[in-house]
């Protein structure tokens, strides 16, 4: 915000998201003190008031798990540690805030803010871009984050191969000599062909977070050039928080890098690790934890009811289908997968299984995303129908087939036992097979599974319509069920890069979407809600759509 | 002399049966369908870059080279390296080790100090109120689910009554673990006077070693009944009472020592039973220990991670009833070596 120099692209929203946090920590001081006034025998000393602010800056939250690999570019990115790592590293370019939905605040999707970068500016030919690394930034150890200390990290995540550089790669940005370093402020990347998705596929930690470039090289070894083996349990932080000490098993503590260059509210961050669900639901009733994740849906409306409790239930982009293997009999025949449409009890699952929560899918593109839409859809539950279409692709009596699902999550469970349930009435037995998380995912990815379901198995984390068709309709490592319509690869390969405000892009997102509905290779089942629940006091939960991880430098306690 | 001779033996003969344990497990947790790799690249990561992955932890390479590696490693003592925390193994497990060992040690304790005295009055006062009201503590401890009790009690006795803390696991986080000497927190804060560590960790493991312990106090306080009313049945006692001999001389000094032979038989079953068993108690109280470990860990295909807990369970039974063997020997005048 200090920076005055270069193309102020960025500036004027950081400045009105400034406002509204400090307005929000001055309203929490302003609240301190009535309540300070109000009381006639509390006497307001410097100490006593030094007292009750370190508590109000103090967050504590009951997490379900414990981090695992806190390497950023290698981390598998579960949601817990996924949180974390977000919350720690800087990355170019992030998303910005706007608008509220049930009490929280919501960032955008598609609009970005630099964090890192201040500005950017693209080259006529739409080809380079150069970022502008805001002046003055340091790093906790007092180094400065410039243009070298971004590219070391960008280098470092194409050396470990990320995740994130196959992001850059689906982009054009394959190689690591492609960004080049101009001047202590700026770096370009030189891309083969213009794209709109580049900073979608950028703003996450797995393909940017800035890491200390001392820290790497110390620890790196001639076996281990890139230290991976170090970080797996240690960090070289550059954003909001740095780690202060991690209790295996037990938790960790997050502590404000004073060099960070945004508002931090919430100065430290404690968590506890609380694998019981309803423990967890216990201690934020009890005040003694602030926040409490991984909330089971079935809880939500007695959560509601309590006084001192705030609930947030906000609609998710994850989409949860049930696959077929459009080349297994007997899948491969389209009237078959039409037919166990049909015959599928939304409501019902939609009541009983998200107790009225969360958003019934109606497109392979889910609500939420530019483009997506639920016009073309057909299949309300019509048992006669199906029975119809079923006997018109040869099965008059049915089959029998069998449905692969994880072990271990009740949502799953229960959706895959209404599944059940709804064939069974046109003739269809299925047979549950519940199988290790490990088992299943490697199967899903060696695409085996005949018909699973798995309501955790998709979200894209560029909120882009046909980056979204792109993993899932059109790449080798992510058409589960093996279908390939070479209609739809030509739409997607056609328009991804264009620009998402192009009408003819629009046209081609929805025309796809009309052919995959009909083609119906998914039974399109819903998209589940994300639970948080805060103590009354609790400001600031800010929900961000793509990545679903919590920032916590926006918290604050009244 | 001689006992310290078959002492020895015995450990010698532990190494072929650990030596079997790592084979079986070796080879199960290869059986099983699953791919770590998978689960910790996810989706985007190309097929070339999961097949360097399998490379970097010898999963591409023949069973019986990966066995031979996974032995070697375990002979420098090295367990391995968790696939999906990136942890060494046996760091993580000794970790988790004191704090299971020290909340089923604290629940065992529990259970024969409550559970041996109430199983001798049960036989003393055959068929009286006091054996009835045994028989319901027993039946109740089997019969209650260990996540229902401990659930329940958490919600009464933290959240309505107070008087337990929170289920924040083996100590209040404000307050800290004890300098580090045995791992044992209760153990640690006594040797170093750390009074403030000491109450909090009592604090936060009385009622989880309550709740395991009382669901394992039933099969030795039967144990105990069962063994005191065959001593107190045998002939020489009834030949002792005939003698005029005092009734508590009777039950203390002579049948008691004939009746705890199939207590500690019971005991060292309970105990080994515990140590890899209590998975859901530490579930419920948050308790960092090895079950919940384990258990993700299979979740996950976590090869090391799995191996390296059974190895650490099986030793530890195996320790268990060798110490069981040289009590009796020491106990039982009948069993010779």
């Amino acid at each position: 915000m200090s920076d005055t120099r270069g193309p102020a692209v960025w500036e004027r929203p950081l400045t009105r998201r400034d406002v509204l946090i400090k307005g929000a920590v001055g309203g929490g001081a302003l609240a301190a003190g009535g309540a300070l006034t109000g009381n006639a025998f509390a006497r307001p000393t410097a100490a006593w008031i030094r007292h009750n602010r370190a508590a109000n800056s103090t967050l504590v939250v009951a997490n379900f798990g414990d981090m695992q690999n806190l390497d950023p570019y290698t981390s598998s990115a579960d949601q817990v540690t996924g949180d974390i790592l977000t919350n720690l590293y800087a990355i170019p370019v992030t998303f910005q805030l706007d608008g509220t939905h049930n009490g929280a605040r919501f960032a955008q999707a598609n609009v970005f803010r630099g964090q890192v970068a201040s500005a950017s500016k693209w080259s006529k030919d739409k080809k380079q871009i150069v970022f502008t690394i805001r002046n003055g930034i340091k790093f906790p150890d007092g180094s400065p984050i410039d243009a070298n200390a971004v590219k070391f990290s960008l280098d470092r995540c194409f050396d470990v191969k990320a995740v994130g550089s196959f992001l850059f790669s689906m982009v054009g940005l394959t190689n690591k000599d492609q960004v080049d370093v101009l001047d202590d402020h700026h770096v370009r990347f030189t891309l083969p062909k213009p794209t709109s998705l580049l900073f979608g596929n950028m703003a996450m930690f797995y393909g940017s977070a800035i890491m200390n470039p001392a820290i790497v090289k110390t620890h790196a070894t001639t076996a281990d050039p890139t230290a991976q083996g170090y970080f797996k349990t240690h960090t070289a932080e550059s954003g909001p928080y740095t780690l202060q000490n991690w209790n295996v098993g037990s938790g960790w503590t997050l502590q404000a890098n004073p060099d960070f260059w945004e508002p931090v509210s919430a100065k430290t961050v404690q968590f506890r690790v609380i694998p019981d669900a309803q423990q967890r639901e216990l201690l934020v009733k009890s005040g003694k934890v602030d926040l409490a994740l991984g909330i089971p849906l079935k809880d939500v409306p007695s959560l509601r009811k309590s006084s001192n409790l705030k609930v947030v239930s906000v609609p998710t982009r994850e989409v949860a289908f049930a696959g077929f293997d459009v080349t297994k009999p007997p899948f491969n025949n389209k009237l078959v997968r039409q037919a166990i449409l049909y015959a599928i009890p939304y409501e019902t699952i939609m009541k009983q299984v998200l107790y009225g929560q969360g958003t019934q899918l109606k497109s392979p593109i889910p609500a939420g995303t530019p483009n997506s839409s639920f016009a073309y859809w057909h299949y309300n539950t019509d048992y006669a129908k199906a029975k119809s279409l079923l006997a018109k692709a040869g099965h008059p009596k049915g089959f029998s087939t069998q449905l692969d699902i994880q072990t271990g999550n009740p949502i799953d469970e229960q959706t895959a036992s209404w599944i059940q349930q709804g064939l069974q009435k046109v003739g269809i037995g299925v047979s549950i097979n519940k199988q290790p998380s490990a088992a299943f995912t490697a199967q899903l990815q060696a695409k085996k599974h005949a018909f699973w379901f798995s309501s955790t198995s998709w979200i894209s984390i560029n909120n882009d319509p046909l980056y979204h068709l792109y993993w899932l309709y059109d790449q080798s490592c992510c058409t589960y069920g093996n279908y390939l319509n070479p209609k739809v690869e030509k739409l997607v390969n056609t328009w991804v890069n264009a620009p998402l405000n192009d009408p003819r892009r629009k046209a081609a997102v929805l025309e796809a979407q009309k052919i995959i509905v009909d083609d119906a290779p998914w039974i399109f089942l819903f998209q589940p809600p994300q639970i948080y629940v805060t103590g009354k006091n609790v400001k600031g939960l800010v929900f961000y759509p793509t990545d679903l991880f919590l920032r916590y430098q926006y918290f604050s306690k009244t | 002399m001689k006992l310290g001779f078959y002492a020895g033996r015995r450990i010698l003969l532990l190494v072929p049966v650990l030596l079997g344990v790592t084979f079986i497990t070796f080879a199960l947790t290869r059986i099983i369908p699953g791919d770590p790799i998978s689960l910790i690249a996810g989706p985007y990561v190309s097929a070339a870059r999961k097949a360097e992955l399998r490379h970097a932890y010898f999963l591409d390479r023949p069973f019986y080279s990966q066995y031979f590696h996974y032995i070697r490693d375990l002979l420098h003592g090295n367990l391995g390296t968790s696939i999906v925390s990136g942890q060494s193994v046996a760091t993580e497990l000794s970790r988790r080790f004191s704090a299971t060992f020290e909340l089923t040690t604290t629940a065992l304790l529990f259970s024969v100090l409550v559970g041996v005295p109430l199983g001798i009055l049960a036989a003393v006062k055959r068929n009286s109120w006091w054996d009835g009201l045994s028989r319901v503590i027993g039946i109740a401890g089997i019969s209650i689910p260990v996540f229902w009790s401990g659930l329940m009690l958490s919600l009464l006795l933290f959240y309505k009554w107070h008087v337990a803390s929170p289920p924040f696991g083996r100590i209040d986080p404000q307050v800290g673990p004890p300098h580090h000497l045995t791992g044992l927190y209760l153990v640690d804060s006594l040797l170093t006077g750390n009074w403030a560590a000491f109450t909090s960790a009592f604090a936060a493991i009385w009622l989880p070693a309550f709740v395991l312990g009382f669901s394992v106090m039933a099969p030795i306080m039967r144990i105990a009944r069962q063994g005191m009313i065959e001593a107190l049945d045998a002939p020489p006692t009834v030949a002792l009472r005939a003698l005029g001999a005092k009734p508590s001389s009777i039950v203390f000094r002579h049948a008691l020592k004939n009746a705890m032979l199939p207590v500690l038989t019971m005991i060292a079953i309970v105990y080994g039973y515990l140590l890899g068993g209590s998975v859901l108690v530490e579930t419920i109280f948050s308790w960092p220990g090895m079950g919940l470990y384990v258990y993700n860990s299979i979740g996950s295909s976590d090869f090391p991670a799995v191996q390296g807990f059974i190895l650490y369970a099986t030793t530890m039974y195996v320790i268990v009833f060798l110490l069981l063997d040289l009590v009796y020997l020491a106990l039982d005048p009948r069993v010779k070596y």
